[in-house]
């Protein structure tokens, strides 16, 4: 190809750019939308996690979701009572009912166990990916279009997906969750389920990749709408008191 | 707490019991805690022949109810604790650790009663635990025990201020979570760096200061640092240190240094590089400790009147006696003045293998620990091994026990 013809083609090829990331947004924000209406929400979440099929772990989370990358989860179950963390954006916090006072955790730190608590607290991809579509592919029966994302910021859980999201509605069917050494750690997969005349996911199901047998079934229980006070993503609040659901 | 102040305490949050009391919304949370412990004697120790008197290295165990309750802004937190020493009768005791009232009034943030405040970032020492201090060499600690406290707080988007005055009404008295003080602690989130700066003033020590920062960079690596300055420093004395002063003493030797303009500080980071690996890592100087020069007077000292044993004119209970005054050395926060902490775990699905560190370069003292625990669903079981060791005239060395080991099961309901 002379230095002409391939110049001719990256002046044709490259207003599309842009286009294709505005059309990953956009296909983002569709997805997103079944699992997380927009604005400020509590979502009740029960995380079981399965060993060889049989149930190891089964843990209760109260998540107070805000714009901005603002995630507050409480956990119910007696194992880790008292036990919460804060996500702001990219900083996290844990306390923990010994200690009585907010620690700095590291991204990595979120991943401890089976269940990372970015599973439980991140519902949404659009504000923390960005990259491209790779192809089309069936999935489970269901036409899916696959996206490839990088994350755009540091802190997130998982830095490489392979999102699969139904060619219909958009919907996400499938995703295949890479850790910062680009090893596949989990592979997800969605149920769906009408609630008050709206499509949501109902179910989110991580099998582990490194560890066999293992598997994380994450079920939202309850999504309400709900402003909590802005002091709730304040790390020193959380020693103060736990908070409360305000109606 | 005196019954008087334990009455007033009560009349001043039955306003606020009653109000908060819902059954729906009660939240109680029960936890026992058993601990069997066993230990092996160190006899090159000088301080061994009072070991009996000390209790060091007589604890055989360790136990704590714990019932936690919540009702809207009331929290209590009560506990029965036991503990068994070898040769005496077990103990037990029923402590109220924690309760309180967080009343919002006109906006603010007030509360009422006695709470735990734990303000420092650090793990191993904490500055600027300026009132609450943890009791750290515990192998299965209690429950930490409040402060009786009026405090104010305010939150703002990135920052928040409290401000508490500690133990109202109680004056001056010897432990900082025991003395009447005013402190204040303000917060700010700068970008990803947390800092808090605090304040303190007592009648008894005067003003203090500090400031501590943690930041995490990147996706594994967490750092962490504090100092407190303090304008007048007490720290523990011996008279029979003192020169010229004789081996032993008639009365109590205790006596109270006071400096003034010592600074306190410590710095470490969390490594978290994956494989639920985690490695924590410390150095600090706590002025309020001994220095090795100090521990190789008192073990000179402890071999000194231990020499006297085998003299018949001097009773032997006025030498273990005074032996045993010097062994509450021991009981200091900090044995020496610098200290290096290593803690390494890792989780492997519920086990959770643990090894610590704790290495004073002064004086070559190391006093190492392992530990395995396993946690269920509702119980926690664990194991753990110490030993004491080092140079010779080492603290930890000079501790007249060689080592400890406990078992300890936990349920939670």
């Amino acid at each position: 190809m002379s230095r002409i013809t391939a110049l001719l083609l990256a002046l044709t090829l490259l207003p599309a750019l842009p286009a294709r990331a505005g059309e990953v947004a956009a296909l983002l924000r569709k997805a997103d939308a079944f699992r997380l209406a927009e604005g400020n929400l509590s979502v009740e979440t029960q995380l079981e996690t399965f060993k060889s099929g049989v149930l190891d772990k089964d843990r209760r989370y109260l998540v107070y979701v805000k714009p901005g990358r603002r995630s507050l989860v409480l956990s119910r179950s007696a194992v880790e009572k008292g036990q919460k963390i804060l996500m702001l954006e990219d900083d996290f916090w844990m306390v923990l009912p010994s200690s009585q006072r907010p620690i700095r955790i590291t991204p990595a730190q979120k991943l401890l166990g089976d269940a990372a608590a970015g599973d439980v607290a991140t519902m949404a991809w659009a504000d923390d990916y960005g990259g491209e579509v790779a192809g089309t592919d069936e999935v489970g029966g269901v036409p899916c279009q696959r996206l490839a994302l990088r994350a755009r910021r540091k802190g997130v859980t998982y830095q490489r997906i392979e999102l699969w999201l139904a060619r219909a509605d958009a919907h996400p069917v499938q995703a295949d969750l890479y850790v910062a050494s680009d090893k596949l750690a989990k592979r997800a997969t969605f149920a769906l389920e009408r609630v008050e005349g709206r499509l949501q996911v109902s179910t989110m199901t991580l099998v582990d990749q490194i560890q066999a047998n293992r598997s994380t079934v994450i079920r939202y229980l309850a999504r309400h709408p709900r402003t909590v006070p802005e002091e709730f993503f304040n790390p020193m609040f959380l020693v103060r008191n736990e908070p409360r659901e305000q109606p | 707490m005196t019954p008087a102040r334990a009455t007033l305490a009560l009349a001043l949050l039955l306003p606020g019991m009653a109000a908060a009391f819902d059954p729906s919304g009660v939240d109680v949370e029960v936890r026992l805690r058993a601990a069997p412990e066993g230990s092996w004697a160190n006899d090159t120790s000088p301080f061994a022949p009072a070991a009996a008197l000390t209790g060091l290295g007589a604890e055989r165990g360790r136990g704590e109810v714990e019932a936690r309750l919540r009702a809207d802004a009331l929290t209590a937190d009560v506990a029965w604790r036991f503990t068994s020493l070898q040769g005496r009768q077990p103990e037990s005791a029923a402590v109220l650790n924690e309760l309180f009232y967080d009343a919002e009034p006109l906006g603010q943030h007030l509360t009422l009663g006695k709470k735990v405040l734990s303000w420092d970032v650090g793990y191993g020492f904490r500055p600027l635990d300026v009132i609450q201090q943890e009791v750290r060499r515990a192998f299965l600690p209690f429950a930490l025990e409040g402060i009786p406290l009026v405090a104010w707080e305010r939150f703002g988007e990135r920052s928040a201020t409290t401000l508490v005055w500690a133990n109202p009404l109680r004056g001056t008295a010897p432990s900082p979570r025991d003395d009447e003080s005013v402190a204040l602690r303000h917060y700010l989130r700068l970008g990803g760096l947390d800092l808090h700066l605090v304040g303190r003033w007592s009648r008894r020590t005067l003003g203090q200061g500090g400031l501590a920062g943690a930041v995490v960079l990147g996706e594994a690596v967490e750092l962490h640092a504090s100092s407190l300055y303090q304008r007048r420093l007490e720290r523990a004395g011996d008279a029979r240190l003192d020169p010229g002063a004789p081996p032993l003493a008639a009365d109590d030797p205790a006596r109270l240094r006071v400096s003034s303009d010592a600074v306190s500080a410590l710095a470490g980071f969390t490594l978290t590089p994956g494989w639920d690996l985690s490695i924590l890592a410390e150095g600090w100087i706590d002025p309020a400790a001994a220095t090795a020069a100090e521990w190789r007077a008192r073990a000179d000292l402890a071999r000194r009147q231990g020499a006297l044993l085998s003299d018949p004119g001097v009773p032997r209970e006025v030498v273990l006696g005074n032996l045993a005054w010097g062994a509450r050395a021991f009981d200091a926060r900090n044995l020496v003045r610098g200290s290096t902490y290593l803690r390494v775990t890792q989780r492997w699905d519920r086990l959770e293998p643990a090894l610590d560190l704790l290495w004073t370069p002064a004086d070559g003292g190391l006093v190492a620990t392992a530990a395995l625990d396993w946690e269920g669903e509702r119980w926690r079981l664990g194991a753990a091994a110490r030993i004491y060791g080092g140079a010779r005239n080492a603290a930890a060395r000079l501790l007249p026990q060689g080592g400890a080991f406990t078992a300890s099961t936990e349920l939670r309901w």
